[in-house]
């Protein structure tokens, strides 16, 4: 035994000084923070090495954060590898608790919710961070809010759009232009004739200066896509019987807390409804990636297109998922995760 | 708010006032998950504020209005705790075979203590952390539930139950936040 003991002894210093410095160092968190009658979960989690963060802003108003953080997994998860990925539950939204009134629910208090955020990021993890943001469908309006506002810009690294929404007025116009425009295509290719000849009526028929108007032709988005399931290259976006009992029965919050938030929630829409920040997208002047779908008729391409364009920098790259609609994070997720990574590298 | 408080109240010195009358409450233990799957539980103790008994064919049948006082609790895990006291009243029929059903209204308060650190960040950037963070709901609910009298009289336990609860958390960011709960368990006396 006295013979092996320097043998052992030499092989152990051998493989601990080949041993390679760990680039993983995962953390999961759970926190909350209450910011103006609101207390809303934070879920932190990824890989640490690079001090990398990205926020993201779901959509809505009202969508569950942990939709996005369970069901997109294979796009999360990949991030996560890579990145510290912050699922941030808005006010008045998903598991976000609290009681909030009407006037704690206006489009400023998601940013000042946004400002703190990134104050106790700052606070719990570093001051040394880099914090990204990557925002989807509504998340892209709060995102561009919180972007123009004072020197929020010198806080963030970089910025992500999913099919964000910055620009409501314009979206609902091409959102009436999008679908009368495929329409006439698919009826030229002879596809869905009649149905398509009912919904360009009825997308005629949509005046987009009155709600109903707006809301009419919101209903009408989804209408089009159904039609569109048909085309091969779309992939299929719908939950699984197994995905939708667990969100009922396994759900890790109340299930009903989205609905009524979603409701409660609804008061913000009178101001959304009205929001326009194209005009000032030129102020943005961080590195930003934008990521749009073919397929998607609530949010069209269009518009980030037309936010890639207004932006003032250079840094900027504009992609088009082909076979998606509004959530290409589950029906395309490794382009998605792969465009992000690329981004983050290239601009960190 | 007040006129919630006053009939908590009332119910509460009602309870208090019928248990004197009688020595030997029924009390009672449960699995109370909400949505099934969110563990908690309940404990409560009854009382029998009217009863009329027949008879079918020598078979007992009897009518009972029935006033609980409960405290309990469930968990969403890492999201929050919750408490809960409240006082129900209902009506019981217990069939000749002994088959039981019953429906239940009450009130009570529910408190939740959220299950994670919470920050609040002030205007000037300089962040605590709220101890016991939550918060406070009145707790309106309604249940229908089904069992069996356990026959042997030497038994301290008097029944089994399973009962659907709805109950409502008010207020809830501005608006009201429907739960679902199954009630699972026996009711009991000390003396048998």
């Amino acid at each position: 035994m006295k013979n092996l003991f320097i043998p052992i002894l030499l092989l152990t210093m051998i493989l601990i000084s080949c041993e390679k410095e760990s680039t993983n160092i995962y953390i999961s968190d759970h926190l909350f923070l209450r910011s103006n009658k609101a207390d809303m979960p934070i879920f932190v989690e990824g890989n640490y090495a690079s001090k990398n963060f990205v926020i993201v802003l779901h959509g809505g108003p009202g969508d569950d954060i942990l939709v996005f953080k369970e069901l997109f997994q294979p796009f999360t998860e990949k991030l996560e590898e890579n990145y510290v990925m912050v699922y941030w539950q808005q006010r008045c939204a998903g598991s976000s608790q609290g009681n909030v009134d009407s006037e704690n629910i206006q489009l400023s208090n998601y940013v000042t919710d946004m400002e703190k955020l990134i104050i106790l990021l700052k606070h719990q993890y570093g001051k040394d961070i880099n914090i990204y943001l990557l925002g989807h469908s509504w998340g892209g309006a709060i995102g561009s809010m919180f972007l123009l506002k004072d020197n929020n810009q010198m806080n963030i690294k970089g910025w992500i759009e999913i099919c964000g929404n910055h620009d409501f007025p314009l979206t609902f116009q091409l959102e009436k232009e999008k679908i009368i425009s495929t329409g006439k295509n698919q009826i030229a290719f002879g596809n869905n004739t009649e149905s398509w000849n009912n919904i360009i009526e009825k997308a005629n028929n949509c005046d987009l200066n009155t709600i109903e108007g707006k809301l009419a032709i919101y209903v009408l988005t989804d209408e089009a896509y159904n039609l569109m399931v048909s085309v091969d290259s779309v992939i299929i976006n719908d939950f699984t019987t197994k995905e939708t009992l667990d969100g009922i029965f396994f759900h890790p919050y109340n299930p009903f807390s989205n609905i009524v938030n979603v409701f409660a929630g609804a008061a913000v829409n009178k101001d959304y409804m009205d929001l326009s920040l194209n005009n000032d997208l030129h102020k943005i002047k961080i590195p930003s990636l934008f990521l749009y779908s073919e397929y998607d008729f609530t949010v069209p391409s269009k518009l980030g297109h037309e936010a890639f364009e207004q932006i003032s920098t250079n840094k900027k790259e504009f992609i088009i998922l082909y076979h998606s609609e509004h959530w290409p994070m589950r029906t395309e997720p490794d382009k998605c995760s792969n465009a992000i990574i690329a981004f983050i590298e290239k601009y960190k | 708010m007040k006129k919630i408080i006053t009939s908590f109240l009332i119910c509460i010195s009602l309870f208090c006032y019928a248990q004197k009358e009688n020595k030997s409450p029924t009390f009672k233990i449960s699995y109370f998950g909400e949505m099934i799957t969110h563990p908690g539980l309940k404990f409560g103790v009854e009382h029998q504020l009217f009863l009329k008994e027949s008879r079918k064919k020598q078979k007992e049948i009897k009518h009972q209005i029935i006033s609980c006082l409960n405290i309990g609790g469930y968990t969403h895990f890492k999201f929050n705790t919750n408490l809960f006291l409240n006082t129900e009243i209902g009506y019981r029929h217990t069939c000749s075979g002994g088959f039981i059903y019953e429906t239940m209204i009450g009130i009570g308060y529910l408190r939740t203590f959220i299950n994670g650190k919470t920050y609040t960040v002030t205007n000037n950037g300089s962040i605590s952390e709220i101890f016991l963070a939550g918060s406070n709901s009145f707790m309106p609910s309604f249940s229908l539930g089904f069992g069996a009298d356990v026959k042997n009289k030497n038994n301290c336990i008097k029944a089994w139950y399973i009962k659907p609860v709805l109950f409502l958390q008010m207020p809830y960011n501005s608006s009201i936040l429907p739960h679902l709960a199954i009630e699972t368990g026996i009711n009991f006396q000390l003396n048998k």
